[in-house]
């Protein structure tokens, strides 16, 4: 794909998410006038800050100035300083953004008469926000917005210096980006005082969702501002924060008090609050993206779907013989012939319709400069990103769940991998940083890679951090070599949040940048050199594909195993396999056999599942799996046969180590797919818990 | 595992993940008044805080996560009613 193309699709991906989010933010935006309703607020912001995101991509300025004032605008109205012209106001902004969308798409260009009249919104937006007394942004040390009042009274001590109130209200789905709006406040080192409430009402207790955040939270804090700020920076859409002037310039803080609202009125007020400087949220937060797909695509779709249909009318024909009392034997060859075009037309309709699904990484690969320019001058860094390989197709979920771990992935680049100035200096390397990202097709995966020339991870540090954490023996520990040692980087527990910075915290380490990997089907590696740099490695599915499943059953359930995991079948006599190292204890772990001169562990997929035994028969059925250089053997009760399926995901939060997704089987049944890798990890970490 | 039933009462162990929350609300509404001993937790999700916020168990001895000791006990103690 040439760079045009590439430029046109984008615009091509502009114009339609911005014709959603405008109609989006329009839809809301009324519904500021009457009650100030803050999601609807929230709403309209994060679709107004996502167009401007996108917009950001094009050199468009007068579209780009007239977005920003207006996310300024809003987010003045998200901090409670509301201005009854602000509605008109942004819907004329919206009328605008959603003509000039349209002569992109007609002509791809703005109007000429776009430039003077963004001049003109954009003066309105600020006739807007300048406050009564005609200073440019709000002093530092305002009044007490009413959200804060309570907890200040409250507060039995008021410390001598500014304090920093918050309000946090985490987007309901929160939780299942990541997030621990808790945790995240936990880590303010000088909190104050704390509160929360349910951000709406409680829904009754027995439809409780647990995992739809409703939460506002309300907090005080000694923190300096900047801080304040810093760390709740990647939330920063969901928090609205003030500086509270110390007693002596506020008069008494039950000055600021006095006007108490009900906070459930939500028509606040709150001067004091200032936005955040420069900072760039994570867009996971974006409306719902539609699909644009080739014409020609439809058709050869339709076109299958068509052969389809006749294939299957013939195989009707087929089975009226057969029931009207046809030989069997003669019905064979058109029964194969049915069967086996079916197969073919089956095959090439999932190949056509997983195509629908891929799309260039350019989508996701060109949010991060900007983000990353943001978090490198927070850090006082200089650091230069390249793209490469933009152009790569890979399927859309793997697309979108990609961008929250390579986010994390930069930021840690940029805060640990790269070094300060001065440190580059010393050791001979350009002032500025660089890192680069990657998407290469390697056979039926797309590798994406972060690497950077900074550092690099030290394994006698690392050896040493994991040794202090206690997350190996120290015997296994010794053992490892230099590779195994920095992959200890992506165990649970390596990185805490005590130590992690501002920029790179949010209680997310590299365990769950592995862990999303995985879950979107790939595999994370890490490779690094002491002072020449760090490179992580993604290698994720290209397309969705059809999986060659072994089943094997369990008592009466059926598991599918990858084929590509097993190694061998193997039907060992029962006194063939040894407990080992357990002190002759039966727990079904620390067992063994030996399998072509090679001793094999012997785990029960029971015992891995947490399932109960169903008796031991004389000869036991093994799975012999293939983890990379190991061999593990895995008892199963029965060997059921092979499935060819799609297998999907399981959804987040049911994700479960050792289970790689559920496939369909052939009778319309939902299976368990496992994933090798994990399963056996975990069936280990049993072992050496039990040892 | 971070949260089980034990007798008549309910107990988080360790560190307690959001998954952890559905198994937390199932247990509180499939016994009606039954405590939650929190000692033994270590650390607790926001997802699980919610859930005790919504249902208000009386919680039991004092959190191991010295945040939630301090800053979240008052507020999902029965005096903190609103």
């Amino acid at each position: 794909m040439s760079d045009a193309s590439v430029t046109d699709d984008l615009v091509a991906d502009f114009l339609a998410e911005a014709r959603e989010l405008i109609q989006v933010a329009a839809e809301d935006l009324p519904a500021l006038d009457a009650a100030a309703d803050p999601a609807a607020v929230n709403r309209v912001f994060r679709a107004v800050h996502t167009l401007k995101g996108s917009a950001a991509l094009f050199d468009w300025p007068p579209m780009l100035a007239v977005l920003h004032a207006a996310e300024d605008g809003l987010d003045a109205a998200r901090a409670g300083r509301h201005s009854p012209d602000l509605v008109d106001l942004s819907l004329a902004a919206l009328d605008a953004v959603a003509r000039w969308t349209e002569a992109i798409a007609a002509t791809g260009a703005l109007p000429e008469s776009a430039g003077p009249e963004s001049a003109r919104l954009v003066d309105r937006y600020r006739g807007l926000l300048a406050p009564e007394g005609g200073a440019g942004e709000p002093a530092p040390d305002g009044p007490v917005p009413d959200w804060a009042a309570d907890l200040l009274a409250k507060l039995s001590e008021r410390p001598d210096g500014a304090v920093t109130a918050l309000r946090y209200v985490p987007r309901a789905d929160c939780f299942f980006a990541g997030d621990d709006p808790l945790g995240l406040v936990g880590r303010l080192p000088g909190l104050l005082a704390l509160h929360l409430a349910p951000a709406a009402p409680w829904p009754p207790a027995e439809t409780l969702d647990v995992f739809a955040c409703n939460l506002t939270v309300t907090l005080l804090t000694t923190d300096p501002r900047a801080e304040v700020d810093a760390m709740f920076r990647l939330v920063r859409d969901q928090v609205t924060a003030a500086t509270l002037a110390p007693p002596d310039t506020a008069a008494t803080p039950e000055a600021g008090v006095a006007p108490l609202a009900d906070t459930a009125s939500g028509a606040e007020r709150s001067p004091g609050a200032e936005r955040s400087p420069g900072a760039e949220t994570s867009p996971g937060a974006e409306a719902p993206r539609s699909l644009r797909v080739d014409a020609g695509r439809i058709d050869a779709l339709v076109a299958l779907a068509d052969d389809l249909t006749a294939a299957r009318a013939a195989l009707g024909e087929v089975v009226a013989r057969a029931t009207s009392g046809a030989d069997l034997a003669t019905l064979l060859p058109s029964l194969r012939a049915s069967d086996e075009r079916i197969g073919r037309l089956s095959a090439e309709l999932h190949r056509e319709a997983v195509g629908l699904r891929l799309q260039p990484l350019a989508r996701v690969f060109r949010r991060f400069p900007r983000s990353l320019r943001d978090i490198a001058r927070g850090l006082g860094k200089e650091v230069v990103l390249s793209l490469d390989g933009e152009a790569t197709e890979i399927d859309r979920d793997v697309a979108e769940g990609l961008f929250e771990p390579l986010l994390h992935l930069l930021r840690n680049a940029v805060d640990h991998g790269i070094e300060s100035r001065e440190a580059r200096a010393r050791a001979g390397k350009p002032a500025a940083g660089r890192i680069c990202l990657r998407a290469e097709i390697r056979g039926e995966r797309v590798v994406v890679s972060v690497s950077d020339d900074g550092r690099g991870l030290d394994p006698a540090f690392i050896r040493a951090r994991a040794g202090a954490r206690g997350l190996l023996p120290p015997a296994a520990l010794a053992a490892l070599d230099e590779a195994g040692v920095i992959d200890l980087i992506f165990a649970p527990g390596f990185s805490t949040a005590a130590e992690v910075g501002a920029v790179s915290g949010r209680g997310v380490g590299m365990d769950a940048v592995r862990e999303a990997v995985s879950r979107l089907g790939g595999r994370c590696t890490v490779e690094s050199r002491v002072g020449q740099g760090t490179t992580v490695r993604l290698a994720l599915p290209r397309a969705q594909s059809l999986a060659q499943l072994l089943l094997v059953g369990i008592g009466p359930e059926l598991y599918g195993l990858p084929m590509e995991a097993v190694a061998e079948l193997a039907r060992v006599p029962r006194d063939r396999i040894r407990d080992h190292g357990l002190g002759g204890r039966d727990h079904g772990l620390g067992a063994a056999t030996i399998l072509r001169d090679r001793t094999v562990a012997v785990l029960h997929l029971a015992d891995l599942l947490d399932l109960p035994r169903e008796g031991a028969p004389a000869q036991a059925r093994l799975a012999v799996l293939r983890l990379g250089d190991e061999r593990v053997a895995v008892e199963v009760d029965r060997f059921a046969g092979r499935l060819d399926g799609l297998v999907r995901p399981l959804p987040g939060l049911a994700a479960f180590p050792g289970l790689a997704g559920t496939v369909l089987a052939g009778d319309g049944r939902v299976m368990l797919v496992l994933d090798p890798e994990t399963l056996i990890d975990q069936g280990e970490r049993r072992g050496e818990g039990t040892a | 595992m971070s949260v089980r039933h034990d007798g008549d009462m309910i107990r988080l162990e360790g560190a307690c993940p959001v998954e952890e929350a559905e198994t937390l609300a199932a247990l509180l509404l499939a016994h009606p008044g039954v405590g939650v001993e929190w000692s033994g937790c270590t650390g607790l999700h926001t997802a699980l805080v919610q859930v005790l916020l919504r249902l208000r168990p009386p919680l039991h001895g004092t959190c191991g996560d010295p945040f939630a000791a301090r800053w979240l006990a008052p507020l999902l103690g029965p005096a903190a009613d609103r």
